[in-house]
This record gives C-alpha cells, structure tokens and sequence, in this order.
C-alpha cells in the first residue's frame, strides 16, 4: 500500500495540521504543482479554506480543475475536507454564479439556523458512523466541524441509491429533521465537511481506512 | 447536536509554560509538547496557546513550540498573543495554527480582522476581548479603550470574526465563577460562537457559563494545577444534561 500523499495547497489553507496528521500515519507528504501531479498522486488530499469562489478561481488560475474533476470521476483515491468537499457540488449560496466541479448536482446552503451560532465550531455527531468499531466504543462518532455553509443531504437520495456514494450527516440548526452532509464517500473519494485532520482518534482512523483503501 | 467545547490555556514564554502545569505525571512541567499531549489524552476539545511574550527572538520560540506541538496534536489549535499583521497569521497558520487569535492589534486597526477573515476565512479568524467593568482593554489588559464591550464584539463579527474569545478581568485568577452577566450580554448580541473565559473555580461555574450562552468554556490554571481535570468538568456537564463530547 502507497503511503505517498500529495496535498493540493490553494496557499492560504492551513495544510500543517494536514501535513502533520499525515506523517503520524507514516506517510511521506508532497505538495502539487502542477496538473499532472493532480492527475498522477497516488493519493491526494485536498484541504479547503476560504470561500467557495476563491478556491474555484484557484483551481481555475492553475488549470487543475479537470484533473481533480477526472480523478473523483475515477474514484482515485482523493481526500476533499471542508470547502474542499463543498466544491465537489454545482455551486453555493455563499459565492453564487460561481460553478463548483459539478460531480454533485446539488448546491451548497448557509446553516439553517437562528438559534445557534454561526459558525458551526466544534464536535458533531456523524451518522451514521463510518469509523472502525473499536473507536467508536472509545471516542464516539464526534467529529470537528468549523463552517457556516453545508450541503443539505435532503433530496440527495439518488446519490446513494443511483449513484453509489456513500453518505453520512450531521445535524445542525433549529430543525432537526434537517440534516447536512458531513462525508460522502465511493471507491477511493472520501469528501468530509468536517475536519478528519482535527478531529483525533476517530479522525485518524478515518483517514487510515481511506489510505488503506478499505471504506465501510 | 454539537458539543459544548472544553478548551485548556496554555501561557507560554520563551517557548516554555509559564504559570505552571503541576501534574505529577508531567516530567516536566513547563513543557508545552508534554502538557497538550496529555490534554488530549484527558478530552480536550481544543486547545489555546497564549503567547504573553512580544519581541522578534520569542517570537521564533513560539514558532518552534507551535510546530513541535502541532505534531502530536491531533485536535484544533488556537493561536494569539502579538498576532499584528496578516504575515504573523500566515507565519503562525505555516507551522500548524488552526485559528489566530487576535487582540490589540485588531483594536488599533480594526481592518486587520477583515484581513484575516478574507485571506483564512471566518473560522480561522478569533477576536480575543479583554473586558473589564464593561469595557475593552487593550495590551493584555494595561489601557482601557473607549470601546464598550458588546459593541466591540458585535464590530469584530461584523468585520469577519468567526468566534470571540471573551475573557473577563474581573475574574481572571481568581476561580469565583465566570462573569455570566457578561457572556449573557455578549452572545446575545452576536451570532458567532462565544468561548467564556476567565474565572472558572468549580464544577458549577462551566455550566453556569453554558447557560449563559457561551459555546465553549477555557480554563487555564484551575486544570495546570489539577484542582479539577477536564474528566471531572466533562462527566460534570453531561450529567448535567449539556451535550459533551465523551
């Protein structure tokens, strides 16, 4: 099993805490410069910060968007964590008339809140548990969330059905039958919402079983 | 739902703790690697690092203990103390901040903060209050500014704040219970999270704050000296009925 990791740097995220829970897992990180290092990593993580449409015209600017479309498309194995799994969907309210990569034909909404605070900042719960039985006993399925925007899983139900992704959500906001998307997962694509790189044992074991390639 | 948040404080100089971490099981005790290690290991939802030193040559040790920590940290950390330009958030964020905390700076130029909130993003971007008898100090507590302090909270959301860090000085050190007045005045005037800081002595006093509307609590030297462990506030609060992370 390939332990090379290639990290898509926009330059503004934090890909230290990234890097750092990369190497705790034995891997050798590198960093993408160019499409065709998109196109060829063994595996890629792609951290997401800053707005959705910054981090479009990024990918844009450096003419990396149909690698990363072609490698999800493909299943390679791709890790997309926060806004970088939001840009896996057609757009966002919170940059609109800017296209995402479009592998998700949905579109990214603000919290649905006025009770709580916005940002949500802090430990969800993910259901339904994805993470290996021996650490949900220990630590639960509480996983670190830091975002004001989600995909709202209702309606997403031929993702599962037609599509094969394998879905995961939180809850957040004043209606509780409400729910957002906090993973989505086929062949080797893990797209988190949450920060699987902040989010302890449970987020390490998650990251494991996607560079292990053994999803369930 | 989401958790409440249980967040330790370190102080750190020179690269080294200063106000203690008096465990037993810490070798050493002003070792700032040692005692996140071992806050993690206890349930720390996140953790703080203060820097309460301001020339160029610490600055470097706290570089160097920020990356030394973020390699065994596997939770969010928060970074602050003379963050004053958008260069010291990058330099900071390059060696494994999660979030920068931003105080005096952001008060002298209040532009900063929209800074950091465009270029990071909201939930990178912490404004730290230090609020004494209403009002906002500034330089770690020394002069008052004529800024009250829910105005001054609702400006930095304003601006692009994505949490305030609201630390009261009436009760800083000395553990009679945090200001709930103050966090009730607070995070009701604003939308983002609140992290309640400043006062913490027992038990009660954590869910005293939640109550008040504060979406985490922080503690610094009521945890460094064991008088309560984060275990205890934890098992506390969720019997209490507050959504914890076990």
């Amino acid at each position: 099993m390939s332990r090379d990791v290639c990290i898509l740097s926009s330059g503004v995220a934090n890909i230290a805490s990234m890097a750092a829970c990369l190497k705790r897992l034995g891997c050798t990180v590198s960093y993408a410069e160019t499409a065709q290092d998109i196109a060829d990593a063994p595996a890629l993580a792609v951290p997401g910060v800053g707005t959705f449409g910054v981090a479009m015209q990024t990918l844009t600017d450096r003419g990396w968007t149909d690698a990363l479309r072609a490698r999800i498309l493909s299943g390679q194995k791709t890790l997309m964590i926060c806004l970088g799994m939001q840009i896996l969907c057609a757009g966002s309210d919170e940059s609109p008339g800017v296209a995402g990569l479009g592998v998700i034909d949905a579109t990214v909404k603000k919290l649905n809140t006025q009770k709580l605070p916005v940002p949500q900042m802090g430990w969800n719960l993910m259901s339904p548990a994805r993470l290996p039985s021996a650490l949900i006993s220990s630590e639960g399925d509480y996983v670190y969330f830091a975002n004001s925007y989600a995909l709202p899983a209702v309606g997403l139900e031929s993702l599962q059905a037609d599509d094969g992704w394998q879905l995961s959500t939180f809850a957040y906001g004043d209606d509780a039958a409400y729910p957002y998307v906090a993973m989505l997962r086929r062949q080797g694509v893990m797209a988190c919402q949450f920060h699987p790189e902040l989010s302890g044992k449970a987020g390490e074991g998650l990251i494991q079983q996607w560079l292990e390639g053994a999803l369930c | 739902m989401l958790t409440r948040r249980i967040i330790p404080c370190l102080d750190v100089k020179n690269g080294r703790i200063v106000k203690g971490v008096q465990f037993k099981d810490l070798r050493d005790a002003g070792d700032p690697v040692a005692a996140a290690k071992l806050y993690q290991d206890q349930g720390a939802d996140e953790l703080v690092i203060l820097d309460i030193t301001a020339t160029v040559e610490n600055r470097m040790a706290t570089l160097s203990l920020v990356h030394d920590v973020r390699q065994v940290l596997t939770i969010p950390l928060t970074v602050g103390g003379g963050v004053r330009s958008l260069a010291d958030v990058q330099a900071l964020l390059n060696v494994g901040a999660d979030k920068v905390s931003l105080n005096s700076a952001a008060l002298a130029q209040p532009d900063l903060i929209s800074q950091v909130a465009k270029a990071y993003g909201r939930q990178c971007t912490v404004v730290a209050i230090d609020a004494k008898d209403g009002k906002v100090f500034t330089r770690a507590g020394h002069d008052a500014t004529a800024w009250d302090v829910t105005a001054w909270a609702k400006q930095a959301e304003q601006l692009g704040a994505g949490e305030i860090l609201l630390t009261s000085m009436n009760r800083d050190g000395q553990q009679s219970g945090y200001d709930t007045d103050l966090l009730r005045a607070v995070s009701g005037s604003v939308a983002i999270p609140v992290i309640a800081s400043g006062g913490a002595g027992q038990l009660p006093d954590f869910l005293a704050a939640l109550q008040a509307g504060a979406s985490a609590v922080l503690a610094a030297s009521l945890f460094h000296d064991g008088i309560l462990s984060i275990p205890d506030v934890k098992t506390y609060l969720s019997q209490a009925g507050q959504e914890i992370r076990p």
